[in-house]
């Protein structure tokens, strides 16, 4: 559905130098420096997939979304959605795809969203029959009709967000890209629109391409991630596998109470990478296999050597991984 | 095509709404047209009053000119607005890119997106003038006079558009071009009066061949009002039939219209899309 190849993008960036004498300096001086925003990228999707393409900010996420909905053209390498290339059929490629920007509406600044819809129907030649229908269920799925007849302008981001969103998929697009959906919504909209990206994800078969800050997004919607770092991938797989991974893992913290000292290795003596001690003041926090140890075992074991104020238990997240996959380099 | 005007009037049918929700503006605006209309009206006055005719022109061939090029100021102006503001701030800001993700042309959507209704203004003013001093100079047109008008106002609509547009692909490589388009667009103000009275040869020449100006007003109603002679006058060589100046301003106006389409479409794959 989806093939990325070699693709890049470079962007030349002007030499500035600083103050006034400085801006006359730059007119005169063509200097410019290379910036790889997105750098030989691979990847394959296929169709029905849901992916959630993430990395730090600045690391080429939109940039790379950009060449696949037509707006940029690469420097080098290409991409093909659904078998075409969108920056070269870009009319053509447009009809099969729904694109959202969180960061920035589509729709009409003046118009009211009812208005909106009505020139994507036309734009799209969506058939009268389909547009009633879909209209009718996308109000219903993400609840439009409170803000439906105001003009776009008045609207609050989360209603801004949820009309754009419904704009995206009037003409049943086979793919969905959505760069930063969720960007400062409250939690209620967030789950609205997750929920609304994973019904359509899983009934209409529709790819769903998706960039975003909060995992929770990816955790909810996505069956694969991609993380890329500096314009390059770094990591792709089932998010099946990474639950796997970081769902091994569990975490204890006691509190003590004070006066107590203890000795780091003197509590549980396994090999390392099954179970992990760590003191630091009046806190000892251990970290083991969750299929090898019993909670209780560990709880009781601490208990009967040590006077605890306080007990938390934590899984590892999905953040933490994440975290050691940008970090990895 | 249908489409295209349903579009269209939905965009027009919005802004109407909004015209009447903000009467004062709208009528602020109408006022400050009609202000100017009538200013460079009174100029032109000023100047007949002193001198009774301008080169081999009349006051009322003078006028002709000038309600003529109105006319087409005020049909490009209400049709083709929302460029100015692709020109000034779309490019800059990134929401070009919204052009970019529909299955429709970039410029018929830049085209529909705005109507612009003070043009009204300097088309019906153009109008008044125009048939006023069309009936003191007793310019009678017939069919293929008429034709051969609908015609020239064609092409003096695809100049204004081919400058416009070429001058906002400028924005591609500048970021933003509205004060350049701007500067360029103003150059028409020379062409509202009869080109003869510029005796300079380099104004002359750039209102001929580089901003074309002279091609939506000067020539078509010097067309209407001369014999042939005045092809040499203008353009510097003998031409028995001056029917050859249609083929010129059709010709001028094709390869001007050609040439900024070619400077566009390598401004857009150019686009950097800025903004996250
Ligand atoms: N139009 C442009 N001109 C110059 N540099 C650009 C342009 N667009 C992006 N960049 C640079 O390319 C890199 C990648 O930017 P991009 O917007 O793709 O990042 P991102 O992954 O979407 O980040 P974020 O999470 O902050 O949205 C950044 O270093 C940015 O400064
Ligand atoms: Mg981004």
């Amino acid at each position: 559905m989806i093939e990325v190849s070699g693709l890049s993008k470079e962007f030349k960036i002007y030499k500035k130098y600083e103050g006034f004498k400085g801006a006359v300096k730059s007119l005169f001086s063509s200097e410019y420096s290379v910036k790889k925003a997105v750098d030989d990228m691979n990847f394959h999707i296929d169709e029905g997939e849901s992916v959630g393409y993430i990395g730090v900010n600045g690391a080429g996420k939109s940039t790379t979304i950009k060449m696949m909905t037509g707006i940029l053209t690469p420097s080098h390498g290409y991409c093909k959605v659904n078998g075409l290339v969108p920056y070269e059929n870009r009319k053509v490629n447009a009809k099969n795809i729904g694109v959202v920007f969180g960061q920035r509406t589509q729709l009409w600044w003046d118009l009211p969203v009812s208005e909106s819809m009505n020139i994507l129907r036309d734009i799209y030649d969506i058939p009268h029959a389909q547009f009633k229908s879909k209209l009718g269920y996308l109000k219903e799925l993400l609840g439009l009709g409170e803000f439906y007849l105001t003009p776009v302008r008045n609207l609050s981001l989360g209603q801004k967000m949820r009309a754009d969103f419904a704009a995206s998929l009037l003409h049943e697009p086979k793919v969905l890209f959505l760069d930063e959906p969720t960007i400062g919504l409250d939690l209620l909209v967030k789950d609205n629109i997750r929920s609304a990206i994973r019904h359509v994800n899983e009934t209409m078969k529709t790819t769903v391409i998706l960039t975003t800050h909060d995992l929770a997004d990816i955790e909810e919607i996505c069956s694969k991630i991609i993380v890329i770092d500096d314009g390059k991938k770094v990591y792709e797989g089932s998010v099946a596998d990474l639950k796997k991974q970081y769902n091994k893992y569990k975490l204890v913290k006691f509190e003590l109470k004070p006066g107590q000292t203890v000795s780091n290795n003197s509590l549980f003596n396994a090999s390392s990478d099954d179970i992990q001690t760590i003191v630091e003041n009046d806190y000892i926090t251990v970290q083991f296999l969750r299929d090898k140890f019993e909670i209780a075992d560990i709880v009781s074991t601490v208990l009967s050597k040590f006077q605890i104020r306080d007990i938390t238990i934590e899984e590892q997240g999905m953040e933490d991984i994440v975290k050691a996959i940008y970090q990895r380099k | 095509m249908l489409k295209f005007f349903r579009m269209y009037s939905a965009f027009i049918k919005q802004q109407i709404k909004t015209l009447i929700e903000y009467k004062v503006d709208f009528l602020l605006g109408f006022i400050a047209l009609g202000v100017s209309q009538i200013s460079t009206f009174l100029i032109i006055l000023a100047v007949f009053t002193q001198i009774k005719s301008i080169a081999t022109y009349s006051f009322d061939e003078v006028l002709l000119f000038f309600g003529y090029s109105q006319i087409i100021r005020g049909i490009d102006h209400i049709y083709n607005d929302n460029i100015w503001v692709t020109a000034w701030n779309k490019v800059r800001d990134g929401s070009f890119s919204n052009y970019l993700i529909r299955p429709i042309n970039v410029i018929t959507h830049i085209i529909m997106e705005r109507f612009q209704f003070d043009g009204f203004g300097e088309v019906v003013i153009g109008l008044i003038i125009f048939f006023y001093a069309k009936a003191k100079v007793g310019l009678v047109l017939g069919f293929s006079g008429s034709v051969t008008l609908v015609f020239f106002i064609l092409c003096g609509l695809a100049i204004y558009f081919a400058i416009k547009l070429a001058t906002c692909a400028v924005s591609f490589w500048t970021v933003s071009s509205g004060e350049f388009m701007s500067v360029i667009y103003e150059v028409n103000t020379f062409t509202k009066f009869p080109l003869d009275i510029y005796k300079n040869f380099f104004l002359k020449n750039l209102l001929i061949y580089l901003l074309p100006f002279a091609i939506v007003s000067y020539f078509p109603i010097a067309y209407f009002l001369r014999d042939s002679s005045f092809l040499k006058s203008v353009l510097g060589f003998d031409y028995h039939y001056k029917e050859f100046m249609i083929v010129f301003i059709g010709v001028v106006s094709a390869l001007f219209l050609s040439f900024s389409f070619m400077i566009w479409n390598i401004g857009v794959k150019r686009y950097n899309a800025t903004g996250s």
